[in-house]
C-alpha cells in the first residue's frame, strides 16, 4: 500500500531534486527498503506517509552527496599524482572504500578538532606545527587527538 | 585521571600522548603500566589499534586532502539549476561573422598531444587532443573559436584598461559564456557540451531566442544550435585530462575505449560480452598502453594487439587453454 501509493510520488521528489533519473529510482527503491524494513515506525508512516518517506529520503540524499563528493575528491587527488605513483585499480577501490568509511568515522567531530586530527594522523604533523597553524595550545592538539579517537572508538561497529 | 574516565578515554588519552614529538621514554613506560594493570585497558587499547589499521589502509597523501575538505552545500549547487539570465544580442548571430579578427591565434593539437596556451589577457586555454581553436580578441570580446576537440579554459579578469570585455566560447552550435574562472567545452556529432568546474557559464544556442541558460558549477549539458537539454551533475573527473589523467567512474568499457582511443593512434575495440563491463578509476593518458595495462590486471581480460595500432579487448582465456 505504502508503496503503490507513493512510490511515483517519491521518484519524481527525487527526481526533482537530483536531476538524474537512474540515481532517484534508486535512491527511491533505497527509502522503500528503508522504511518498509523500520516496522517501529509504521505509525508514523501511516499518519503521514509522505513527510515520513520525505525525511527518509532526504537522509539517503544527503548521504549520497557526501558520498559523490568524497569520490570526486579522491579522483583529483589521484588525477594529480604523478604517474609512477597511480595505484593500481583494485588498490584504487579499496582506498575509496577505506576513505568513505573514515569520513563516517569522522563526521560529527568540531571543525578543529577535525582538522588538527587529519593533521596529526595523516599529515603526520608535529603536534607543535598543529598548534601553530590553528592558532591553539599544544594541550589543546593532545586533546583534539584523543577527542577524536574516543569519537571514532564511539563510531566503530 | 579522575575515576569517572573510561578506559577507552584513557587509551586515546595515551594514543595522542605517545603520538607526539615529544613523547618520553617515561610515557612509555607509564603507558605500559597502564596497559598491563587491567584487561579492560588492553580490550580498550585494541579498539584503538583497530581503529589505527583502518587508517592505515590510506596513504596520508591520498586521505588528507580528501578528509580535509569541507562539507559543500550540494544542494546549493542544485537549486541553481535552471536559472534564466537576461537576454543580451539576439541568439542569432552566427559562426561565420566572427571571422574578421583583430588579434588571432590559432591553435592546434594531435592525437594524443595537449597543449596549454597563456592568452593575452592572462586567461588559460588547455586544448585537448586532437583539439583546435581560434582565439580572437577585439575591444568588445574574448573570444574562443572552438573547431574541433575539447578545450578547458581558466579566465582572468579582463586587463583591459576601461572596459571588462566578456570571456566567450564560440562553437558551431552556439556561445558559452564565461562567469567565473574554470569549464570545458567540447564538440561531438552535431552537438556541444559544456563542464562548469568552477562558479558559473551561461549557454545561449545559435539558433533559439530563448534566454541564455545558467549552467552552475558542478554541472554539464549539451547543446545543438536550437536548444539545450537539461542540466545534470558532471561525470566526477571532469576535466582530469588537463593533468593527463583519465578519470572514470562506473563508466562502461566500451565508452572507456571510446574515451582513451581518442588518446591514441590506431583502432581499439572489445568483444561485445565485455562491453558493458564497468570500469572506475584514474589512468595515465600520456601512455595508453600502461592504461589498458592497469585493466587487464584488474579485470578477467586480456589485450591483444594485432599491429601496434589494433588493439583489442577480450576475456581471459579459460585456465585450461591459457597456452599463449
Amino acid at each position: 500500500m505504502l508503496y503503490q501509493n507513493n512510490h511515483r510520488w517519491l521518484s519524481a521528489w527525487l527526481r526533482a531534486k537530483m536531476g538524474n533519473k537512474a540515481d532517484a529510482e534508486d535512491l527511491a527503491q533505497d527509502t522503500f527498503i528503508r522504511v518498509l524494513c523500520a516496522h517501529t515506525s509504521t505509525q508514523m508512516a501511516l499518519r503521514e506517509p509522505r513527510a515520513y518517506l520525505a525525511t527518509v529520503a532526504g537522509r539517503l540524499l544527503a548521504n549520497f552527496y557526501r558520498r559523490q563528493s568524497i569520490e570526486r575528491t579522491y579522483l583529483e587527488v589521484l588525477a594529480n599524482m604523478p604517474q609512477s605513483e597511480i595505484p593500481s585499480l583494485e588498490t584504487q577501490a579499496l582506498m575509496k572504500e577505506a576513505l568513505l568509511e573514515i569520513d563516517q568515522m569522522l563526521d560529527g567531530l568540531g571543525h578543529k578538532v577535525k582538522q588538527a586530527f587529519v593533521m596529526a594522523q595523516f599529515e603526520e604533523l608535529p603536534y607543535a606545527e598543529i598548534a601553530e597553524r590553528l592558532g591553539v595550545s599544544l594541550r589543546s592538539v593532545k586533546n583534539y587527538v584523543a577527542r577524536a579517537m574516543v569519537h571514532c572508538s564511539a563510531m566503530l561497529p | 585521571m579522575s575515576k569517572s574516565v573510561s578506559p577507552i578515554e584513557e587509551a586515546a588519552f595515551w594514543y595522542a600522548c605517545l603520538k607526539a614529538e615529544d613523547a618520553t621514554e617515561q610515557d612509555h613506560r607509564h603507558w605500559q603500566q597502564w596497559l598491563d594493570a587491567s584487561p579492560c585497558n588492553q580490550q580498550a587499547w585494541a579498539r584503538i589499534q583497530q581503529i589505527r589499521s583502518l587508517f592505515e589502509k590510506v596513504p596520508g597523501k591520498f586521505a588528507s586532502p580528501v578528509l580535509a575538505q569541507k562539507k559543500t552545500s550540494r544542494r546549493a549547487v542544485l537549486r541553481s539549476a535552471v536559472v534564466a539570465a537576461c537576454a543580451g544580442l539576439t541568439g542569432a548571430e552566427t559562426w561565420r561573422h566572427l571571422s574578421s579578427p583583430e588579434l588571432r591565434a590559432d591553435f592546434r593539437t594531435g592525437v594524443g598531444e595537449r597543449q596549454r596556451q597563456v592568452l593575452a589577457d592572462g586567461s588559460l586555454l588547455y586544448l585537448n587532443t586532437r583539439s583546435a581553436a581560434d582565439v580572437v580578441f577585439d575591444h568588445l570580446e574574448r573570444r574562443v573559436l572552438l573547431h574541433a576537440g575539447e578545450i578547458l579554459i581558466e579566465t582572468r579578469p579582463d586587463n583591459m584598461a576601461g572596459a571588462a570585455r566578456p570571456f566567450i566560447v564560440h562553437t558551431p552550435h552556439g556561445r558559452v559564456r564565461a562567469l567565473g574562472t574554470r569549464f570545458v567545452v567540447r564538440l561531438h556529432d552535431g552537438r556541444s557540451s559544456v563542464q562548469v568546474l568552477q562558479h558559473a557559464v551561461d549557454v545561449r544556442p545559435a539558433l533559439s531566442m530563448a534566454p541564455a541558460v545558467r549552467l552552475a558549477e558542478g554541472q554539464e549539458l549539451s547543446f545543438d544550435s536550437h536548444g539545450t537539454d537539461m542540466p545534470r551533475p558532471h561525470a566526477a573527473g571532469a576535466g582530469a585530462w588537463r593533468d593527463g589523467r583519465l578519470s572514470v567512474v562506473d563508466m562502461r568499457l566500451h565508452d572507456f575505449l571510446a574515451e582513451l582511443a581518442r588518446h591514441r593512434r590506431g583502432y581499439m575495440d572489445c568483444a561485445p560480452e565485455l562491453a558493458g563491463l564497468r570500469v572506475s578509476g584514474v589512468f595515465p593518458l600520456d601512455d595508453t598502453d600502461a592504461a589498458l595495462g592497469m585493466l587487464a590486471d584488474a579485470f578477467p581480460l586480456r589485450v591483444r594487439y594485432l599491429t601496434r595500432y589494433w588493439a583489442t579487448i577480450l576475456p581471459q582465456q579459460a585456465r585450461s587453454g591459457a597456452s599463449r
